[in-house]
This record gives C-alpha cells, structure tokens and sequence, in this order.
C-alpha cells in the first residue's frame, strides 16, 4: 500500500535498481513541494538512495521488496527504511559499509535494528532551516509527474 | 513500484532507462594527464561504466589520471568503490589518481567518507592535474 499526502510518504519499493532510481526522484520532489532546502534535500536523498542500494544487495536473497515511509515537520525529517532479512556481515565491507557511514554522516541521528527477519533503519535530519511555506497544491505537487533528471 | 502509487508507470520506467543511466565519459589528454570527464550520475547504475573505463586507461599505461566531477550531479558509494579500486591499481603502478570536485555537496561526500586526500580531491582541473602530476606521496 502506498501512500502519499503533504507531510508523510509511504512506499513499497521493488527491490531492484530501477525502482531505486524512481525512489530517488519521488522523494526529491516530495522533499521539494515540503520546501525543504537543497543542501537537506541532497544530504536526506543520498542517505536514502544508500539505505535503498543496501536493502538491495545486502538483505535476503532473493531480494523483496522494501518499505520506505517519511514525515516532515517543522524542526525535522525522519525517514524509515524495513527491509526483509538482516544485512549481511559482508555489507560491512566495501561499498555496503561505506553506505551505512554515509548514511550516519549525512544525517542527524541514525538507527539500524537488526534481526533475524529484518532491519529497520531510521533515520531523521534536524532541518537548519525551517521548511519554507508549503505549495497549497501540497499532495498534487508529488502525485504528479515523475520530476526529470537533474532535479535531485 | 507499487502499481497504484500514483505517477509511477512504465513509461517513467522507460524514460529512466533512456535518459537516466548513462554516463558521459570523455577523455583527453591536459598538460601531461588523462583527463577522464564524468558526466552525469555516478551511481550503482553506471557504476561498472566507470570502472570499465578506468581499467581500459590503467590497462593502457596511463599512470597520471584526473577524474573529473565538473559534470557530475550525483555520487554514491559504489562510485566511490570504483575510485578507490582505480586508485589501489594506479599506486601499485606507481601511478596517481586525482580528482577535481567543485560541487560543494559532492565535496562533502568525500569529506563524510574521509576520502578526499586518499583521492586527492581538489576544487579546480589545473589544481587536479598538479596533484595528478606530483609523485605518489605512499
């Protein structure tokens, strides 16, 4: 069940690369119309972006699909990322764990509950700035079309 | 995607495909380096472009290689891999990778990950080639 209003975002993703790269647009333009500021917007992308290629190529073979859900308010964004099956110790190595430093480095407080079943990261990026007026178009803003490269 | 998330379609999906993950990778030679030009995203998408492309250059001796990120929107970890697998060959080499990043948010990509002096990451070309130019400090 996806679901997507002004202030929350709830998405089902396929666990492949080019659900990833739709995630990344979808999220970049919600962050957008909730008028967050560029240097949030690229840091909060990137720390999902990683969380997204991790859920992929580090939790369960074969992979499932992940769940992602986002709030704003005025003082913070907090992002949930649930995948099935544990990240793998070798997510450690290479560019898994480099994932997960940049991750705990573009954001503010960082999370990762790991179990047998699954792993919840959450994640949430104190805003310096406080989100600039909302677009009164506010949900339509993100339902939409899907924004063109470049945007993030 | 979820199918009744709206705005999601196989048309975006296709689109994506066309558009998205590709990488413009040029080269040339500037004032005795291998000037590799990276435009685009540098992603889990593209990054095997990337290291194709570096390895063909290392394979073909060249041992003072700029990566350029003047063009480049986005970067993620395995991108970072590629870069630091193309450095690894160059040093055993003897050879250097330098890399020139103006963009202030890739920067700081580089700067989380404690990899801007490993890979010699500098704001301009011509300070990029200089560092490229300059033997291996290892």
């Amino acid at each position: 069940m996806s679901r997507v209003t002004g202030t929350t975002l709830e998405l089902e993703v396929p666990p492949d690369k080019e659900s990833l790269s739709v995630l990344r647009r979808w999220l970049c333009a919600w962050l957008r119309a909730n008028g967050i500021g560029e240097v949030d917007r690229k840091d909060v992308v990137l720390a999902v972006w990683e969380a997204g290629a991790n859920a992929i190529e580090h939790g369960r073979h074969p992979p499932l699909s992940y769940h992602v859900e986002a709030t704003i308010d005025e003082a913070k964004v907090v992002l949930t990322v649930v995948n099935a099956g544990s990240w793998r110790r070798d997510s450690r190595k290479s560019s898994g764990g480099l994932g997960l430093h940049m991750i705990r480095a573009l954001m503010s407080d960082v999370r990762v509950k790991a179990e047998a079943e699954s792993t919840v990261v959450t994640m949430s990026r104190r805003l310096d700035h406080p989100p600039a007026a909302r677009p009164t178009t506010g949900p339509d803003v993100v339902s939409g079309s899907l924004p063109t490269e470049g945007q993030v | 995607m979820n199918p009744s998330m709206p705005g999601y379609s196989p048309g975006a999906v296709a689109d994506e495909q066309l558009s998205g993950h590709m990488l413009d990778l040029t080269v040339r030679e500037l004032d005795g380096a291998c000037v590799l030009s990276v435009g685009g995203q540098a992603d889990l998408h593209t990054a095997p472009d990337l290291r194709a492309r570096l390895d063909e250059l290392i394979d073909a001796d060249e041992r003072r290689i700029v990566v350029d990120l003047t063009e480049t929107s986005f970067i993620d970890s395995m991108s970072l891999g590629v870069l630091l697998s193309a450095r690894k060959r160059l040093a055993a080499a003897e050879g250097v990778l330098a890399v020139c990043c103006p963009d202030d948010h890739l920067r700081r990509v580089f700067e989380i990950t404690s990899l801007q002096d490993v890979l010699r990451v500098e704001r301009t070309l011509d300070a990029a080639i200089d560092c490229a130019r300059r033997p291996n400090r290892l």
